[in-house]
């Protein structure tokens, strides 16, 4: 069960020319036909963060991924910290000795302390990476843009401590369960 | 101290000031400005000079158009082109880019080198490491692991340590009860039932007001 796991994540995509990627339409066309474009539908543009809970994140692609994770354009990786002290200079190895060298590293932690972001900042600095440090909620989408972009872009996002949730929050969440599993209570 | 002296002197100023202003629009035909000292030096210049230069101004002179008919522009040297296909053939090891096809979509998100420096790895290559460590962790040492893919035996340590791949849990059947980890529906097809689901709207109320007690009974035990 564990083999290739995050390979099959990988090979879910459908691959269709880059030219959906052309943004040549302006902002307005006229009354009736603007339209809207989510990123995070568009399955194309790679892997993204739709939503994210104390648990883990869920995925674009329909996976639910507990704790925390390391994230690629195509692939996803689980991350052995338990929380933001112990993001060290090893637990950061891996973004380092990748090749091609990844633009940027977005950092989600679950608090904004400083204590917390000073020593992220310490491990990132001693592999000399490029960070993004922010709180998980913001990480997310910031690195759902970028990687709609195309950039090469990697996360290392932990869940955060406590969510607040507003009515559409959960409304959302009670029409994917129902909707999907279709529970009989 | 400015203000107060315009203020002062305000009064004196609009003395008057609306008869005055009817009397300059009243007017036929408006006094046009004075002209400026040195304009009117060059008028009087241009006067002398030629007497009857309002109408000159006004006709076509055939003398002027004649001349601006044989005007015509040129270019000398040899045109762009050429030069252009003469440097390709100069340097044939390095020739100008001709494919114009679209870039492919790769699967990692980014196009992989072929060559990798020692002690730098691919994503795909750190993927396979990890799951076969995974796999056996006993046979795949993280030694071994270093000598194949050439790289830092620490790095590797520090890989292994923190990186796993995911276990993935699928649920056997759709009813069966929803956990924390399962995949999905594709997102398209989801919003599409959604829309069906919100309009046959009033069997699903009712469902609704049969789940409270039951969670409420959950809750009490």
């Amino acid at each position: 069960m564990l083999l290739n796991s995050a390979k099959r994540i990988t090979t879910n995509f459908k691959k269709t020319p880059i030219l959906s990627l052309v943004r040549h339409k302006g902002a307005y066309e006229g009354d009736e036909k603007t339209t809207v474009r989510i990123i995070n539908q568009e399955l194309e543009l790679g892997l993204m963060v739709d939503s994210y809970a104390t648990y883990g994140f869920r995925l674009n692609n329909g996976v639910t991924v507990l704790g925390p994770m390391a994230l690629f354009p195509r692939t996803v990786l689980s991350w052995q910290v338990r929380g933001s002290y112990e993001i060290t200079e090893e637990s950061l190895r891996l973004f380092k000795i990748l090749e091609p060298k990844i633009d940027l590293l977005i950092v989600g932690l679950e608090t904004n302390e400083r204590k917390a972001i000073d020593t992220a900042f310490r491990a990132a600095r001693a592999n000399k990476l490029n960070v993004e440090l922010l709180t998980t909620e913001h990480a997310c989408s910031t690195f759902n843009f970028l990687n709609a972009e195309g950039r090469s872009v990697a996360g290392a996002l932990i869940p955060p401590l406590s969510v607040t949730v507003n009515e559409d929050d959960m409304l959302q969440t009670q029409l994917h369960y129902r909707n999907l599993y279709q529970q009989d209570l | 101290m400015g203000a107060l002296v315009t203020k002062a002197l305000r009064p004196i100023k609009t003395f008057n000031v609306e008869n005055r202003a009817h009397k300059v629009i009243s007017k036929e035909k408006p006094t046009p400005a004075p002209l400026y000292p040195s304009t009117k030096e060059d008028l009087k210049r241009t006067l002398a000079a030629v007497p009857d230069i309002d109408e000159k101004l006004d006709k076509k002179d055939p003398g002027l158009d004649d001349r601006l008919k044989s005007v015509y522009v040129t270019s000398y040297g040899r045109p762009e082109d050429d030069i252009t296909r003469e440097k390709i053939q100069q340097n044939p090891n390095r020739p100008l880019p001709k494919n114009r096809s679209q870039v492919p979509e790769f699967e990692m998100g980014w196009n992989e080198p072929e060559e990798v420096p020692y002690g730098r790895t691919t994503l795909r290559k750190a993927l396979e490491f990890i799951e076969s460590h995974q796999m056996n962790p006993t046979e795949v040492t993280a030694s071994k692991i270093a000598l194949e893919y050439k790289l830092k035996g620490e790095d590797v340590e520090a890989i292994l340590k923190y990186f796993k791949a995911y276990e993935i849990y699928i649920p056997e059947t759709k009813k069966s009860a929803a956990r924390f980890a399962g995949p999905t529906n594709y997102r398209r097809k989801q919003l599409q039932e959604n829309k069906i689901k919100e309009l046959a709207g009033k069997s699903e109320i009712v469902d609704k007001k049969q789940d409270i007690p039951v969670k409420d009974q959950a809750k009490n035990n």
